[in-house]
């Protein structure tokens, strides 16, 4: 088993160096970095010397993979992909447009990031799963149908609308919290209670009926008839024996994206105007801060990596058939 | 008038061809036909079909390009009007052109926003100025409005209920002479299903058929959903003939024309991204799961190291550079359309190439199982080919995942839209869509009264959209899915 | 005795939709086996579950009563009914693989049904644990507790399943085809378990299946089901003596058995109707050859025939009883003998030669995924077989043999070895050159349902190989050549527009036998062709095979474990355990002068209808993993006869006669 994970963890390696290689051409070969310059500096009064100057402050005034001119090692350090985008697998991102340290900002950035996106993920999936284990006692009765119908309803409704809608009801309406915003320490709840609230509804429907599914396809099975066969009550089978099951599947779902919450929310993030991850990609998409976009997305993957490796040690604990074997 | 086919136009064509053609396949097949069946068994199936093909009606009507013909010539040549129309354009022209000042709420009179009036006594004063065209035809809106607009949208409604049912009884009477061919009728009672009760009508006239239908389920859902569309229908197009129904917005665009116009911007979104992601899915899917070996592993490869980046980052990414691409070779564009039409494909193809991984991987998991079938076995005995065998075998035995997965991708993509084009990764700002509308409409939050019939037309038309769609998808699921279905059980 | 369960009217529908189990009675004794035997849906398994009130979602009791011990359990609340369920009343099923919940240790499992009946303290549950899995007859009963239930073999799960039955001490224990999914000689130690555990706790049993050989080693008192109906109940001595239902008659006709010699089986046409096609009148009607027009309007009552004995038949109502009898239950003997008897009639070259042949699966270890053993499925496996004659290959699940059948077709690639067909080796021939020789070897699958593509129609599927092997000049030949082939199979032309799923089990192994001929194979490999099948269906196959190999000349690899199909259809017959082929004869010199410990144990371990008595010979554990053989004579951990020489040397072959050969210490000149 030991052996299987640390498989899984060298898979990784390749994995990265492909997402590394992916944005070098996405960022440098799709668009030279005269094209970037030229965006930046607006595409009319532009001259070749103002080009060779964005060039210079940013860094991107080397050659792209191989400098011919430069001396050994150096030949292939002493370039854009090396500087920018080999450095990345040591988590050095560099610097954003307006001169901050990326890697430094990223740190600040993940505490009001998680502040929201923790909170979410956990309360969302106690009430999906309770929602979803509701639905299944009471399958194919009023109240399961008027529970798919009302998932189906939720999950119709763009995001957006959860989030406008909320902060008009709760902030503008009946002044329950300030529109948006963030504070340090305790002063923090105020302002993430509303987000944390819209993040949970937003996904009630998609989230609780795909848990009903899982529910529903476990109870079909043949070893809940056993177990009813033995006289457990609905409820005992419910808890004890499909529960239990549904885990596997759960967990395959869910374990992955828990590495992820430390990139926060886009949306929320930037409407409630938390200074997290996810409002600090956005201002970045906005301000077409290619150096925080490309170290943004570099992060992205590797904490989807870490999270598929979470996903396989979680298997380990609820299923014995891959602990044991 | 010159027509003009945009990138996206002609994908819509390729994609109704493909629809056309599929649906005379399956019309030839019946075992093709039976879960199609079923899904016309169900009545929330069916009237979401119904909603839906209404979308799509507005969306074809809005393909349909064309650029107007100047009156001035250039020696002699036909000068065309830099601006691209398309039929749905011609028909909404009133809507269209019936621009005023800025914001009004929807069916007023009077303007959002305070003006300084002169009197006809010379007088200035600051007051709520009258729109050019919401109400103009009152005296006295302040006390005529209410009345007025219950007159314009029963008459309306009346209308519509007119048309709905002389449309009715023209399908029903077409319907009624239309024998069923004896293979359906045949499985169908193999199938141990009734036959709709119209069906033995005979030609003994309709009336006794209409009230025999009424007992069939979906057709007494699809006969009622049609009459209340119609009256809505006819209320609201005969009340924007004369009024503002959903107000307008800031430059005075009617918002009803604007939602309209959205719509198809949403299926082309729906759509298109997935014809242009389904051949790689499907063919790396199946190649995968059959080939196995180093198939297998650099095509698991690519679409780990493509999942593994989140997918609006990796979005957010790709339209940026896009963007600059577009910006840097604006040459390439006769018209702004045509500018907003290829950053569109551009969208679609972005989010195509972001979400084929899902699809790529369940085919392959099918494909894993299908390949230890003993059918397959059989032909490999015969020595039948590979490139055969994944035509004949796999493919027609994974073809219900990917059209499940196509109706249930649909309706998360028109949300994505609205999403990315908040985000500003989304549509040309110049595109119509429910994006750029909540966008638009977002900054207007603040003001006091707010301004929230941009906002709630929106989200309302895209609810409207999505919730057909989704259900219409589960319909689809439900018929299609193998586990749902056994229609023969090896036990 | 008393009556424990009286079952009355019972009549259980889907809802809105037709009846599944229609008007039932019957009663069980304290300490009785009441069997319930009848083809797969017939009723049996709802008859079950409506006594648990364990219906699936959609099917419900309509009408009926059932009494267990005085008790109403149709009108018990829920709440009183769980505490039958497990209690009074407890319930095996058929695959005990799905049966356990997979992420439970077993002891979890039946301290659950302990706690839930008795009040036990914890030490106590586990102790009581312990000894019911000893009473099972799991070894290292402690230790098991601990293990999840993927940790077992099947037998061992099925044993499990017992354990928590009897954890609620019931009275009545529903077994629903308890030994469907294991093999023969993990049935019989089950049987043996279920037999011994009766006598121990005096419970009584109602046994569901549909092998009459099960019956007959278990049943007391016996019901026939067809299609809904209780058609005929008996005693077992009753009913084997003088089946009188139509349907009985012709179930026993249709096991096929040596004795017949090379006279066709006596199959019953058609399969059991489906639900929602239920006729009018009686319901065997259809496919009953002494019905006449009363059967074909009129539901038949129930008659009673002699004490213990009763029928659903209209042939013994109202005074026709005597106009019947003196028939001949052997109806088989109604059936036109056939011309010759394929056995000894083939010719002397031989179609198809292996010799050492092996299918070696690597397995896969550590980071680097380095090669670290070996799953040996097949390990230096020899045979002939020629032209006209039929070779069956004869083992249990998990033996090799149908990775045998494969790899002669290369849909596998051997290891190594040589698979000579009419003197060509295939073994590592090109994909072009496989083809020029692949229209001679051609295979009938297992499972009719999977091996026929859902998205084709007959007309297709039988061309596709024509096609690939180009065998016929043009569409119209191809044409003739189908109509030709559904002839033979004796499926109705009009059937070559149809698509698969429109078509019974037995309709769709006649295809795939006919996709299978369309390229003039001269060898089948029939790969358990029947054990899908329901019997009936079963002896229409076997007659179908029998007679086109007379017609054609054909050769069979037939691979089965089912050895009463052996003793009817094949000349040769080879034994296989773990990989490899311990005992090799004419089928008179293997079946009835078997000399291998492990042929002989297999033999006996098949319940017989006829009582006929061998040696019981009970098999002890399960066949070890082939990835990991026991050194020596891989059968040296199960055998009686095993000795120092059998745990250290693999023995090799000893001829008893030219015919007749066995890899056995025990006639080896080392002994």
């Amino acid at each position: 088993m030991i052996a299987y994970l640390l498989r899984r963890i060298l898979y990784a390696i390749p994995i990265l160096i492909g997402v590394n290689l992916l944005t070098f051409a996405l960022f440098f070969v799709v668009n030279t970095p005269d094209d970037m310059a030229r965006m930046q500096l607006g595409i009319k009064r532009v001259t070749p010397e103002a080009i060779a100057k964005w060039k210079q402050q940013h860094g991107y005034d080397k050659p792209l993979l191989f400098d011919a001119r430069a001396e050994g090692a150096s030949k292939l350090t002493d370039t854009i992909f090396f500087e920018k985008s080999a450095s990345m697998f040591v988590f050095d991102f560099g610097y954003s447009d307006d001169g901050r340290n990326i890697a430094r900002e990223i740190q600040t950035r993940m505490m009001p990031s998680l502040a929201i996106a923790l909170p979410t993920f956990f309360v969302g999936l106690f009430i999906y799963i309770t929602f979803a284990l509701l639905m299944t006692l009471f399958r194919a009765t009023a109240l399961d149908i008027a529970g798919v119908a009302l998932c189906v309803l939720l999950m119709s409704v763009s995001g957006l609308f959860y989030i406008i809608g909320g902060q008009f009801v709760a902030s503008k309406l009946w002044h329950w919290v300030p529109i948006s915003g963030y504070a340090g320490g305790m002063d923090s709840i105020k302002f993430v209670v509303l987000p944390i609230l819209i993040g949970v509804i937003g996904s009630v429907g998609a989230s609780s009926r795909w848990y009903r599914t899982i529910f529903l396809e476990e109870i079909g099975k043949d070893y809940v008839r056993t177990a009813r066969a033995k006289g457990l009550s609905e409820l005992r089978v419910l808890f004890r024996h499909v529960l239990k099951n549904a885990m596997i599947p759960i967990l395959t779902g869910v374990v992955v994206v828990i590495p992820l919450l430390f990139m926060g929310s886009l949306l929320t993030e930037s409407f409630f105007g938390i200074p997290g991850l996810g409002s600090y990609t956005i201002d970045a998409i906005n301000a077409q801060d290619f150096g925080v976009v490309r170290a943004m997305v570099f992060l992205g993957s590797v904490l989807y990596i870490a999270g598929l490796i979470l996903t396989d040690i979680s298997y380990t604990i609820v299923d014995p058939r891959v602990r044991l074997q | 008038m010159m027509p003009v086919i945009l990138w996206t136009d002609a994908l819509i064509f390729l994609l109704i061809a493909v629809g056309l053609t599929s649906a005379w396949w399956i019309r030839q097949r019946p075992h093709l036909m039976l879960p199609w069946q079923r899904v016309a068994k169900s009545s929330v199936g069916m009237v979401s079909l119904l909603v839906l093909s209404l979308f799509v009606l507005v969306g074809l009507l809005d393909t349909l390009h064309y650029r107007v013909a100047l009156p001035e010539k250039n020696n002699g040549q036909t000068v065309y009007s830099p601006e691209v129309l398309s039929a749905f354009d011609a028909l909404a022209s009133g809507l269209r052109s019936r621009t005023e000042k800025t914001y009004s709420a929807p069916l007023a009179a009077y303007l959002y926003a305070k003006e300084s009036l002169e009197t006809p006594d010379g007088k200035v004063l600051r007051d709520y100025p009258r729109l050019k065209f919401g109400g103009a035809h009152l005296g006295d809106p302040q006390h005529e409005l209410v009345g007025d607009v219950v007159k314009w949208a029963l008459m309306g409604a009346l209308g519509g209920l007119l048309v709905g049912a002389v449309v009715i009884t023209v399908i029903l009477v077409s319907f009624r002479r239309k024998p069923e061919s004896s293979d359906v009728k045949e499985l169908r009672s193999r199938q141990g299903e009734d036959v709709v009760p119209l069906r033995r009508a005979g030609l003994r006239g309709w009336i006794p058929a209409l009230a025999g239908m009424t007992s069939a389920g979906p057709l007494r859902a699809l006969l009622i959903a049609t009459l209340i569309i119609a009256a809505l229908i006819g209320a609201v197009a005969n009340l924007s003939t004369a009024y503002h129904v959903l107000g307008t917005d800031k430059v005075g665009q009617d918002v009803l024309y604007l939602s309209l116009k959205s719509i198809r911007t949403g299926l082309v979104i729906g759509t298109v991204t997935t014809l242009v992601m389904l051949p790689f899915a499907l063919l790396f899917g199946i190649a995968a799961g059959y080939l196995r070996g180093w198939v297998d592993d650099a095509i698991q490869y690519v679409y780990t190291v493509l999942s593994s980046i989140p997918s609006v980052l990796l979005i957010a990414a790709a339209v940026l550079m896009m963007q600059v691409v577009i910006e840097m070779h604006g040459d390439w564009f006769q018209t702004s359309a045509a500018r907003a039409d290829v950053r569109l494909l551009a969208l679609c193809m972005i989010l195509g190439v972001t979400s084929w991984t899902g699809l790529c991987r369940l085919l392959r998991g099918e494909t894993l199982k299908l390949r230890e079938q003993e059918y397959i076995q059989a032909a490999q005995a015969f020595g039948v080919s590979s490139f055969r065998i994944l035509t004949r075998h796999i493919v027609p035995n994974v073809m219900h995942i990917v059209l499940i997965s196509v109706v249930m991708d649909f309706s998360a993509l028109v949300l994505a839209e609205a999403v990315l084009s908040y985000v500003g990764v989304g549509v040309d700002p110049t595109t119509i869509s429910f994006g750029t509308m909540i966008n638009a409409a977002r900054l207007e939050m603040g003001r006091d009264p707010m301004v929230w019939w941009a906002l709630a037309a929106a989200f309302s038309f895209m609810l409207v959209l999505v919730l057909a769609a989704n259900l219409f998808a589960d319909a689809v699921r439900d018929a299609f899915d193998p586990r749902l279905n056994r229609t023969e059980g090896a036990k | 005795m008393t009556e424990l369960l009286k079952v009355s009217s019972l009549v259980t529908r889907l809802n809105n939709g037709p009846r599944i189990v229609d008007d039932i009675s019957f009663s069980i004794k304290q300490g009785e086996t009441f069997a319930l035997l009848g083809e797969s849906g017939c009723g049996k398994s709802m008859t079950a579950l409506s006594l648990m009130r364990l219906l699936p979602g959609g099917i419900h009791i309509e009408s009926g009563t059932v009494q267990l011990d005085e008790a109403d359990i149709l009108a018990l609340p829920e709440r009183i009914m769980r505490e039958v369920r497990g209690g009074k009343m407890a319930m095996i099923f058929q695959e005990p693989g799905l049966s356990l919940n997979p992420v439970m240790t077993v002891g979890d499992q039946i301290a659950e049904a302990l706690e839930l009946h008795h009040e036990l303290h914890d030490a106590a549950v586990r102790a009581r644990c312990v000894e019911l899995l000893d009473q099972v007859g799991i070894p290292d009963a402690a230790r098991r507790l601990n293990e999840y239930p993927f940790q077992l073999s099947g037998g061992m799960k099925q044993r499990v399943m017992i354990a928590m039955a009897l954890a609620g001490e019931p009275k009545l224990l529903i077994a629903d085809e308890p030994t469907t999914a294991l093999d023969v000689t993990i049935q019989a130690q089950v049987l043996q378990l279920l037999r011994d555990t009766q006598a121990q706790t005096g419970m009584a049993l109602l046994l569901i299946t549909h092998d009459l050989g099960v019956v007959s080693e278990m049943a007391h008192q016996v019901a026939v089901m067809y299609a809904g109906h209780i058609v005929e109940q008996a005693t077992r001595e009753q009913l084997f003596a003088s089946p009188a239902h139509p349907y009985t008659q012709k179930l026993f006709a249709a096991l096929p058995d040596a004795a017949l010699g090379g006279q066709p089986l006596a199959a019953i046409p058609g399969s059991v109707p489906p639900l929602h096609d239920i006729p009018k009148g009686c319901r065997f009607a259809p496919r009953c050859d002494k019905a006449w027009a009363l059967c074909h309007e009129q539901a038949p009552e129930w008659t009673k025939l002699a004490e213990g004995q009763g029928v659903r038949c209209h042939l013994y109502g109202e005074g026709r009883w005597e106009k019947r009898e003196g028939e001949a239950i052997l109806s088989r003997a109604d059936a036109p003998p056939s011309p010759a008897s394929g056995r000894g009639a083939g010719g002397e070259d031989k179609l198809l030669q292996v010799s050492d042949l092996k299918v070696h699966f690597p397995i896969r270890k550590g980071i680097l995924q380095r090669t670290a053993g070996h799953v040996k499925a097949v390990d230096g496996l020899s045979l002939e077989i020629q032209q006209g004659r039929t070779l069956a290959l004869v083992g249990e699940s998990g033996c090799g043999k149908t990775t045998v059948g494969k790899a002669l077709l290369q849909l596998i690639r051997p290891t190594a070895g040589s698979v000579c067909y009419a003197g060509n080796n295939l073994v590592g021939l090109d994909a072009q050159q496989l083809r020029e020789q692949r229209a001679g070897m051609q295979m009938v699958f297992q499972d009719p349902y999977a091996s026929l593509n859902p998205k084709m129609r007959v007309a297709e599927i039988l061309q596709e190989g024509m096609d690939a092997l180009a065998i016929g000049n043009n569409g119209a030949e191809r044409q003739r050549r189908i109509d030709e082939l559904l002839d033979q199979v004796g499926l109705a032309q009009a059937a070559k527009w149809r698509y698969p799923h429109e078509f019974s089990g037995g309709q769709r192994q006649r295809i795939a036998i006919a996709r299978a001929l369309a390229v003039n194979p001269k060898l089948l490999i029939c790969d358990e062709p029947t054990s899908a099948l329901d019997v009936s269906v079963q002896a229409q196959i076997l007659n179908l095979l029998k007679s086109l190999q007379q017609e054609l000349r054909l050769s069979y690899l037939f691979i089965t474990h089912n050895l009463a199909v052996v003793e009817y259809l094949a000349h040769e017959v080879c034994v296989m355990y773990l990989g490899r082929i311990v005992e090799r004869g004419t089928a008179a010199d293997v079946l009835h002068n078997a000399q291998h410990p492990y042929t002989r144990a297999l033999l006996s371990a098949v319940p017989r209808i006829d009582g006929r008595g061998m040696e019981v010979i009970r098999l002890a554990g399960d066949m070890p993993s082939p990835a990991n053989p026991p050194q020596g004579c891989h059968f040296h951990p199960r055998c009686v006869h095993a000795d120092a020489v059998c745990r250290s040397v693999y023995p090799a072959a000893t001829n008893s006669s030219t015919t007749h050969a066995v890899h056995c210490h025990l006639y080896g000149g080392e002994r």
